[in-house]
This record gives C-alpha cells, structure tokens and sequence, in this order.
C-alpha cells in the first residue's frame, strides 16, 4: 500500500485557492469556531454529531446535500439499523439517525458545500476572534475550512474536524469500459434516487437493463430497477461468482430468474444517443456476445469520497483513495479525524454509524485533553503529539486494503478501534493472519474469503506488539 | 414543401466554423438564416476535440490551414474576453523522446520562422524537465513554443452563436440539407433552395460549414473535389486532482500524418491525454475501443509516470474532418453563390474566426454586399461574475475564475448559486437554471447542460447529480 502524494495547492483549482482569493477579493467573509465539525451527514456523521453534542461539545455537522442520511435515504428497500430494528427502510433509518443527532443538539445544516482548505495564509486567521457561534475549545482552532451554501460564503475554524464523507461507485470511464458514450449508463445511486427523490429524472431508467457487478449493491438495483419498471437481463461480474449472500440474490435477481453471468467482462456499450446493448465476453473466451438493453447500470467497487481528504493533504491509501487512519480514527492531518466508508468503501450504514460514534469519543478525548494539558494554539506543538503514520498496517495479496491502515502510538488519545476491515480482490480458501515481523499475533478460522464481502480482524494490543518493530501485516494463509 | 426561411445568406453547419462565420456575417449586418443537422450549436466535431489553442506554429507552410490558424488565434486574442470564453496561452513544450526525434527540432524551429511564428526555443533535456518537473524518463529534448495555449471547446462556439442570434442571425436546428436545388427567385435572379426535414430555406448564398458532412453538402450543391474520411481521435480526461501534474501543453514529434498525443491541461481544470488517430469510414463511429484506451493510459503513464496513480473520469472520442488533401477545402463558385468550408480537420477551433474572415471576403467576391463591420453585444455572464447579471446568461467555465458558489457577492445576490448541485464541478442550481433558461441557446438536454455548465462532467460521472439534473431538465426549469 503506498501514499498518493499530496494534491498541490497551487493547483488548487477546486475550493482553496480561487475560492480563498474571490473571498478576499469579496471582503469579509465570516468566521465561526464550532468545537468540532464533522463533514458528511450520512450515518457515520450523524451518529458522530450525536455522540459528541451528548458530551458537551458545540458540533456542527455540513452536508452538501438537501437532504440529510446520506445513501440510506435514497435507499427504498428495508434492512437498516441495528439490533432488533434492522428492517427499517433507508429513508426511515436516516430519519431516526437525523432526529437522535437533533435530539442531541449538533447543528445539522444542509446544502452546505466545503469547499476546501484555506490555505497556509489563511490559517492564521484563526487567531482572530470569531464571528459568533464559537465553541468551549474554539480557542484552539487547528483547520480552517471554506464553506458556501445559500445563505452566503463561510468560514469554519473548529478545534477538529471529522470527515465523514462517504464513497461512491466507480463510474464506467473510471473502469475503462469502451464504446458509446449514450444516455442510459448509470450507477445504482442515480437509479435509487430516481426511485425516492428525484422522479423527474425516470427518463434515464429505461425498460431492460444490464448491470455491472454481483455484489450487494447489484442485486439491490435489480429491485430498485423493478420497482420503475425496468427488467434486468444480466449481471455480470469477471469474478468466478457472485459476491452477496444467497438470499439476497434469491429475493431479488432470484425470484425473476435473472441470470448471473460470472468470469464475464462486460467489453462495449453501444448505442447513439440512447442504450442500444452491451457486449460481454468471458474471461479467456475469445468469442464475444451481444446483450440487448437500453440500460446499464454499473454498480459497486466503491471508493472513497476522498476529494477534501486530498485537498487538505492527508496521506491516502493507494488501494482505496481512503485516507490513512490509526485505531484512534485520526488522519495524518493533526485535528482531522476520519469515519464511516470515506475510510472503508463501503460497509453497512450499521458499521458507519458505530465508526461514527467511535469517533466521537476520540475527538471528545482530544478535546478535554487539549484543555487539560492547556496546549499551546494549533501547530507545532499539537503535530509532534499527533504520529498517526507510526506502526503502519499493510495487506498482501490477494487482500486488498485494510482499515485502518494504521495503529498509531498511543498517546492522549484513546484507541476506540479494535478491529479492522479488509477485502479481498480475489475467491480464495484460508486463514486471515496477523503478524509483525513474522511473529504472528492472530490467526482466523479456515474460510472461504469473497470479495467485495466484509472481512475483518482483531488490531493488535500496543502491548503485545514491538513498537520498534516493522510494519503489522495482515495475510491469507492457505495452509493448515 | 413549406419555406422555413429567406435569406441573403444560408450558412450551413453549426459547429464552431459555422458559428464563427455567423457571428461575423451579423456583425456585417448580413440576413443570415443558419442550419444544423443536429440538436445543438457546437455538438458536433467541435465538442470533441483536444482542446488547444494553435499558434499554428507547426502547421504545413504555405497553406490556407496555417494562413487561417494564424490569424484565427490573433482575432481570439481580442475576442475571447469580449465573448467571455476561456483561453490561456500557458505554452506548450514540444518534446523529443528519441536521438531520431531530437534532430527533428531543428525542422520544427525552421517550420514555425517560415510559419511566422518566431517565439519557438530549442530546449536542452534539463530545460525541457526544468519546465515540466513531473515528465517521464528519457526525453532528449523539445522546443518551447510559449505562445500555444488551451481554449474551451464548449465555450466557444455557444458564445460566438450567442453573437450571432443578438445580432439578428436566425438558427434552425434539426434541420439537416436533403436537397439544395438552384431556382429562380421572385427578383428574377437565380438562388439556392436548401430542403431541409423542416422546410425549404431560400438563400442568395450559401456557405458549406458542415463538418463531417461538408462533403456530402458539397455534392447537393452540385461540386466534387473532395471526400471525407473520418479520423478517430480517442481521448481520456483525468480528474482535477491530477491537474497540477503537468504546467504546459505536452506535445509530441508530430509525424507526416498526425500531430501525435498529447498531455494537456484543460480550461477546465482537468488533464487531456490524446488523440488517437485512425481513419474510419463511418461519420457515425465515434466509440471509444479497449486498444485506444490502453494506448493512451500507456501514452500518459510515459509521458507522466505519475498518472499511474490516478484513475481517468472520462473517455470520449471525435471525427476530424480529414480529407485525401492536405490543405483546407475551402473555396468559392463565385457565379453560383457558393462558399465551400470543407475538410476542417483537427485545427478549426483555432482557425474559425480566420476563417470566418476569408469567408466573408470570399463572398463578397461573389456579389455579397454588406455593411462596415458593427460592434455586437458582449456576451453577458449570470449574475455578479460576469459584469452584467443580466438573467439567462451562461456561467463561465474555466478554472482561472471562481464558480459562482465560490463567490460571495454572486451568492449574496442569489442564494440560488450558493445551492451547489454538482458537487465535483460545483455547479449551483443557479446557473443550472440560467442555462435551460438562456432565451439565446438554451440547453435541451443533459449533454447540452454539460456543456455549458460542466455539470456532470466531474470525477463521480452523475453519481450525485444525475437524477437531480435529469428531473430539471425534465422540468425545463430548477
């Protein structure tokens, strides 16, 4: 797993540097200095901004959109929440997980776009007094943030920010798919929002699609496709099998005897101005095939939400675009912490939500440990206490990426993580091990490992690693 | 069949020549009535091309083409603020990967002095990594030539038709020429009669801008000389994150055939890697294919190792007009009225106000009678940006400004351009808005609203916005 390098700010063509400069231009634009403010208000934002309103702390939470609960509440079909309420619809888990974060007293505000990083020049603004609004911990402002929506330009300096972003799928250029460029190529999130937002938009759903993938989310377009009307000839997938658990491929492709075409890769889209077909073509196969629709939806292989991670300098990982964490959710940016799929492309809204809430209780600790120690204003002395890059954890073949991807030293703040997600690229049979130096600290069951399939694994105690040993390393073993 | 229109002159053809030559002919003061085939203004050719402004420093002497990118890019320079389109002379460095390579430069330098472009400079290899630090391994060499720049495809040809309709110009899309018979005119003088799927348009003259077509549109009208064959150009976009990867215009040894592949930035923020060059003869065929792609992720991991780590957001592929000749097809029947614009190949977003000029001329030598050129409206941006904040006018969209929810005083007079729709190119309902309701040339559809105002063009490809922009667009309104 290697580091992307930074994105350079004086290309910063996006928010900081055009933005920070039309704001200047502009005159004043308003600071205010919320204790924490978390970005992205999907589930493991809310259940973040919950958390920390319930420990005291003046949290402001930003989301871009109109509509709070991020990709739950596009999402029709039940089996959201936790515990005994699991069969909830998305929109009514996002509304639950809206009114506890109320509740609690964060500050939710919509159509709230951050727009970057102020830069360099700009951060020292942050020794100014606010413009109200300010927080218990303002004092100590590490970040500052630009931020636009309808009621005018902002700026936010909080004592720490929790990225909350989220991910999405891999459009059909990003996975190199030639032929046309028609209308009718989609991804799973334009269909649902069709489906609960956006009805106006149904032209672009059409009567008879191929999807692209066969894991979770594939088979839940199959049903969202249903319900607007739109049959699905195929899923395909390059992968010898499909990568959900069997009833939910019964209950939706199934049921309507939608075939899964696996070790397939889908190698043209065709069509002028709409959908005409695609064509398929199996792994090793030399003969193609021609599959008639006017509709293709490409679904899952998530990444990360990562354009604020990168703006602002974070280390990510290569695999992902996710930035690094340690088991305290902190990025290798001091003050920004980091939860939910923007750190892990993608696991449940259940999983986000409790990613979310652990980072709450990592920002809370740095917060009242700030304040104990009466620490110095943002910079220097805040970055030597934040080695958020120590103890890397790495993956090996065929396993993808893990989060976190980091362990971090122990320090102030607690560990709140104490397990890690992980994905394997490829089917294969074996042990999850966990080791540093060869001296293996864990080991799993022999299993059948899926991709695209949540894995997981203990992160090692501090105590029982070698602190100036090398990196931790999690790997499938095929014997024994 | 029922008239659609009478005019003193019918151009045809409204890509960015034809939008060019329309906008000079209102500025003349010229009755014009102007036909498309397609949907749009700029949707054809002109949409997808490389983007890049040519000083016409490397183009064939003594041709009407370098005659016309010449003076193209010099009427630009003046215009391109008037008409509010994006345009940067950033530079371009010319790089030699070989020995082989490496003794070209010196033809290239003598090409660009006998091409009246004197700004060129032999580079030496530290000075060529000196001016682009992120380049691959192995270059030998290049020539800078600073004056090559990058324009906005999308852009201009709006605007420049945005003139020509406030001039008084009147476009009829979907109206593709099906015959063009001579007739004699109530006056009694003979002109053209072009039946269109929409009705008959009577013209004095007619000028022939139609791009792929212009062959075919040159055949009704009763001339040979040349054919079409279409050259694929493949490209892929990276996303804005990789922007800062590369400082000029990347260029290669050009060969007989074909200036190469190049790296570019975009006005846009973005990263360009291509063209590809293969000659097709389907004016249809613009899909891209898996050896194009791989071809061109192998060209720009070369060129910039470090794109290796970047995923592209877009592959797209256009038809050069390329013809059996190596010269523009541009030429006139003086005593038939007729104006020929064919075989525009890859350089008309450079040359199209040159051409545009020698259009003028040559009807003019054809009879055509016209007035001392006039000043015509700036185009107006929306809301405080632009100048003017007269409703329904176009966002401008390159980088070198700040969108519109970037900007206080734009938000302060709207909220509606603090509501970001587009999350990737930050594009606000507002301008969503102004563009479907521009009164000039309003978007119709998503790739019409892409175009003007980036929307959906980003690194999620519509995951956010697809079915919000989709239902608007339904709507006609945000």
């Amino acid at each position: 797993m290697s580091a992307v390098p930074p994105h350079a700010a004086a290309a910063d063509t996006g928010g900081g540097a055009v933005a920070a400069a039309a704001a200047r231009s502009a005159g004043s634009v308003p600071t205010r200095r919320p204790d924490v403010l978390v970005i992205g208000g999907g589930p493991a934002g809310l259940a973040c901004a919950a958390e920390l309103a319930r420990a005291g702390a003046a949290v402001e939470l930003a989301d871009r959109d109109a509509t709070l609960g991020g990709v739950p509440a596009t999402t029709a079909h039940r089996g959201f929440g936790e515990g005994l309420r699991r069969g909830a619809t998305g929109p009514q888990h996002a509304h639950r997980l809206v009114t506890e974060a109320e509740r609690a007293g964060a500050s939710l505000r919509t159509e709230t776009s951050v727009l970057g990083w102020a830069d360099a020049g700009d951060a020292g603004d942050a020794g100014d007094a606010g413009d109200g609004g300010d927080g218990a911990w303002a004092e100590r402002a590490t970040t500052t943030v630009e931020v636009t929506g309808p009621t005018g330009r902002e700026r936010l300096a909080p004592a720490a920010v929790v990225l909350a972003t989220g991910c999405r799928e891999r459009p059909r250029h990003a996975r190199l798919i030639p032929g046309d460029r028609p209308a009718g190529v989609l991804t799973t999130n334009q269909v649902q929002q069709v489906a609960t937002r956006h009805p106006g938009g149904a032209a672009a759903v059409g009567r008879r699609a191929v999807i692209l993938g066969a894991e979770h989310v594939s088979f839940s377009a199959v049903h969202t496709l249903a319900s607007l009307g739109c049959e699905t000839a195929a899923l395909i997938t390059d992968l010898p099998r499909h990568q959900t658990l069997a009833p939910l491929r019964l209950a939706t492709a199934g049921v309507r005897g939608v075939p899964v075409r696996t070790s397939t890769r889908l190698t043209g889209i065709h069509g002028h101005g709409r959908v005409e077909g695609v064509t398929v073509r199996p792994v090793g196969a030399t003969r193609s095939e021609e599959i008639a629709c006017d509709t293709v939806v490409v679904t899952g292989d998530w990444v990360a939400e990562h354009e604020l991670a990168r703006r602002g300098g974070l280390v990510l990982a290569a695999s992902t675009g996710a930035p690094r964490v340690d088991r305290a959710l902190r990025t290798t940016r001091p003050g920004v912490f980091a939860a939910g799929n923007v750190i892990h492309p993608a696991e449940t809204a259940a999983v986000a939500a409790a990613g979310g809430r652990a980072a709450a209780r990592a920002v809370a600790a740095f917060l009242t440990s700030e304040a104990r120690e009466g620490a110095d204003a943002a910079g220097a002395g805040l970055a030597t206490r934040w080695r958020t890059a120590e103890l890397p954890v790495t993956t090996a073949w065929p396993l993808q990426w893990v989060a976190p991807d980091a362990l971090g030293l122990a320090g102030e703040v607690p560990s709140v993580v104490d397990t890690a997600v992980l994905r394997t690229a490829a089917v294969v049979e074996g042990r999850l091990v966990v080791s540093q130096d060869r001296r293996v600290l864990w080991r799993s069951r022999r299993q059948r490992l899926v991709p695209n399939r949540s894995l997981r694994v203990p992160l090692p105690d501090l105590e029982h690693l070698d602190p100036t040993g090398g990196r931790v390393e999690v790997r499938v073993s095929r014997r024994g | 069949m029922s008239t659609l229109d009478s005019a003193e002159v019918a151009v045809v053809g409204a890509g960015v020549v034809g939008a060019a030559i329309a906008r000079d002919l209102a500025a003349h003061g010229v009755d014009t009535a102007w036909l498309e085939a397609g949907e749009d203004v700029g949707a054809g050719t002109t949409k997808a091309n490389t983007a890049i402004w040519h000083t016409g420093f490397d183009a064939k002497p003594g041709t009407l083409e370098a005659q016309l990118v010449a003076r193209g890019y010099e009427r630009l320079i003046d215009l391109a603020p008037a008409l509010e389109v994006p345009a940067r002379a950033d530079g371009a460095v010319l790089v030699a990967w070989d020995a082989e390579q490496a003794d070209a430069l010196e033809g290239i330098l003598a090409q660009a002095e006998t091409n009246g472009y004197h700004d060129c400079r032999r580079l030496d290899a530290a000075e060529v990594y000196a001016h682009e630090p992120r380049l691959g391994a192995g270059a030998h060499g290049g020539v800078l030539v600073p004056g090559e720049g990058l324009l906005c495809p999308f852009t201009l040809p709006l605007a420049l038709g945005r003139q020509a309709l406030a001039g008084g110009v009147r476009l009829h899309l979907r109206a593709g020429v099906e015959h063009a018979p001579r007739e004699q005119g109530p006056d009694g003088r003979a002109r053209h009669r072009l039946h269109t799927s929409r009705g008959a348009v009577t013209a004095r003259y007619v000028v022939n801008a139609a791009g792929l077509a212009s062959a075919a549109v040159n055949r009704l009208l009763g001339h040979e000389g040349f054919t079409i064959t279409p050259r694929r150009g493949q490209l892929l976009v990276f996303d804005g994150l990789a922007r800062h990867l590369v400082r000029h215009v990347i260029l290669p040894v050009p060969t007989a055939r074909t200036k190469g592949m190049l790296v570019a930035p975009t006005v846009h923020g973005k990263l360009l890697v291509g063209p590809t060059a293969e000659d097709l003869d389907d004016t249809t065929a613009t899909a891209t294919t898996a050896e194009g792609i791989a071809a061109l992720t192998r060209w720009a991991r070369a060129v910039v190792p470090a794109l290796a780590e970047e995923e592209p957001i877009a592959a797209y592929a256009g038809l050069r007009a390329a013809t059996e000749h190596r010269d523009y097809q541009l030429f006139a029947a003086a005593d038939e009225g007729y104006v020929c614009v064919g075989g525009i190949r890859s350089t008309g977003l450079s040359s199209c106000l040159g051409i545009a000029e020698h259009v003028l001329g040559q009807l003019a030598a054809c009879g055509l009678e016209h007035d001392a050129p006039r000043e015509l409206p700036p185009v107006r941006l929306l809301g405080p940006v632009g100048a003017s904040g007269q409703p329904g006018a176009p966002p401008y969209l390159g980088d070198d400004r700040p969108r519109p929810c970037q900007d206080p005083a734009a938000v302060a007079s709207d909220p509606s351009y603090g509501r970001v729709v587009c999350h990737c190119e930050r594009v606000s309902a507002g301008e969503l808005h102004a563009a479907l309701a521009d009164p000039l040339l309003p978007a119709r559809d998503g790739d019409g609203l892409r175009r003007r105002t980036r929307a959906g063009q980003g690194r999620c490809q519509r995951f956010h916005c697809g079915a919000r922009v989709d239902a608007l667009l339904a709507e006609g309104r945000p």
